[in-house]
């Protein structure tokens, strides 16, 4: 037992600046969130804005209604990498993705059950 | 002696255990533990981060409302099947078959959709004449699919009443009552100058079979709509006492596109059809129409039996040429309707 003891105060103090400054990096590391994620979510909370104002206003000329797509585009993939960034935190990547993911195929389902509701030529 | 030795061991091991557990935390402390200053850096940069997260993501949980508010009520208008389409047409053949003489042009019904709401637009026209005149609008609102009741805004000199009653009726089966001055109207054609056009309202002494209508007024009168008799139509009441209003459909064929009334198949056998569709939708049906009581279920069994009779109709064409109608035998009463300036080629 004393052996037992002995040996797991010296592995722990023996490597206790090393694997204990390791975990305690990667902690630290991983309670900040990645950068492309939380840019990703920004970016998703932006169009999600764009679409709640042209919807409310029903403003929707000069191609801003167009705008949230192209944004929405560009944080769907900033998502994506934000999903492969290790040892960070990936909330924000995670929510900016399906955000983007929503967002960017919105308008086709808009268009497609529009469509069919009295249809003309 | 063998029993002390052993105690004295184990108490020397529990007190370096102690020992060893007592320097570990001293250690720790030392190493690890971090001053209260930044204790307190740490917990207040955690709780911001914890409110920032929270923040954000009920900002964008409150971003999504609307567009998936909106994404839902397509999905239950829209689709094939979709309820939109079937409320639309509900209300625009309802038009075709309850009021005479009326029709619209299916292709300029304009709707828009709210949240899990609808409201739908559409222009009424009549045939006075050899024109379409534009005689009003009607605006009906939605609730998922629960029709309110339409505004109707109608420009005709003489409108039918809101709230049907048997006494403002325009055209009566032979058994009904005819509750006006039949000389009067006959008086109102004859005051009419011969550069007119008219649209007039027949009721017939009896049942007549659709071609006969046809062949009975002259070349110079074209008959626009048929009444059809569905055994209620003589005492103008449903079985629960409610005033009905005529049942009938367009004696020519409608060119507009998207009219049900357009060729391809009888106007006898669409209007079966559209009375089977109103009947699947009576509730809607009956909120749409002026009568408040559409008694499709007897009405549409009785039509199936007996057959299509008509027992009045619509006819227009030059004022002069709708006097001539007064010599018919089989004309019981007339009702003067719309009149325009000359238009007929």
């Amino acid at each position: 037992m004393e052996l037992e003891m002995k040996n797991r105060r010296l592995g722990s103090g023996g490597s206790g600046n090393g694997a204990g400054g390791g975990v305690g990096g990667s902690g630290s590391k991983r309670k900040f969130t990645t950068v492309t994620g939380f840019l990703s979510f920004l970016l998703a909370l932006i169009a999600l804005a764009i679409v709640n104002i042209s919807f409310l206003t029903g403003f929707n000329g000069d191609g801003a209604l167009f705008s949230f797509f192209y944004i929405s585009l560009l944080g769907f993939f900033l998502g994506i990498v934000g999903l492969f960034t290790k040892k960070r935190s990936r909330l924000f990547a995670i929510w900016g993705f399906f955000l983007n993911l929503f967002v960017v195929i919105f308008p086709f389902l808009m268009f497609i059950l529009a469509y069919t509701i009295n249809a003309t030529p | 002696m063998k029993e002390n030795d052993n105690d004295k061991r184990l108490n020397k091991e529990e007190e370096d255990y102690q020992s060893i557990l007592k320097e570990s935390i001293e250690e720790f402390e030392e190493t690890y533990k971090p001053s209260d200053e930044v204790q307190k850096t740490i917990i207040r940069k955690g709780k911001n981060q914890a409110l920032l997260t929270t923040i954000f993501i009920s900002l964008a949980v409150l971003l999504l409302i609307i567009p998936v508010m909106t994404l839902l009520t397509y999905i239950y208008y829209g689709g094939i099947n979709g309820k939109a389409n079937t409320e639309i047409e509900v209300a625009a053949n309802l038009i075709y078959v309850t009021e005479p003489n009326m029709h619209l042009e299916k292709m300029r019904i304009e709707d828009d959709i709210g949240f899990f709401s609808m409201s739908i637009h559409f222009d009424v026209f009549k045939r006075i004449g050899m024109e379409d005149y534009r005689v009003g609008d009607y605006d009906i609102d939605y609730f998922l699919d629960r029709p309110s009741f339409p505004q109707r805004n109608l420009l005709l000199e003489r409108p039918p009443e809101n709230i049907p009653q048997p006494e403002t009726e325009f055209l009566f089966h032979p058994d009904a009552y005819v509750p006006y001055d039949r000389g009067g109207e006959w008086n109102i054609l004859e005051g009419l100058p011969d550069g007119t056009v008219s649209e007039v309202y027949v009721s017939f002494t009896e049942m007549m079979e659709p071609d006969e209508v046809k062949r009975m007024f002259g070349r110079d009168v074209e008959v626009r709509w048929l009444a059809v008799n569905s055994g209620q139509e003589g005492r103008q009441r449903d079985i629960n006492g409610l005033p009905i209003t005529p049942l009938g459909y367009p004696a020519q064929i409608d060119r507009t596109t998207w009219s049900p009334f357009n060729g391809r198949s009888k106007n006898e056998d669409v209007f079966i059809e559209i009375l089977e569709l109103l009947h699947e939708n009576e509730e809607s049906a009956t909120v749409l129409a002026r009568a408040k009581s559409l008694a499709l279920e007897e009405r549409l069994s009785f039509i199936k039996e007996n057959g299509i009779e008509v027992y009045g109709a619509v006819i227009t064409g030059p004022t002069p040429e709708l006097r001539e109608v007064q010599d018919i035998d089989e004309v019981r009463a007339i009702k003067v309707g719309e009149v325009k300036l000359w238009n007929w080629k």
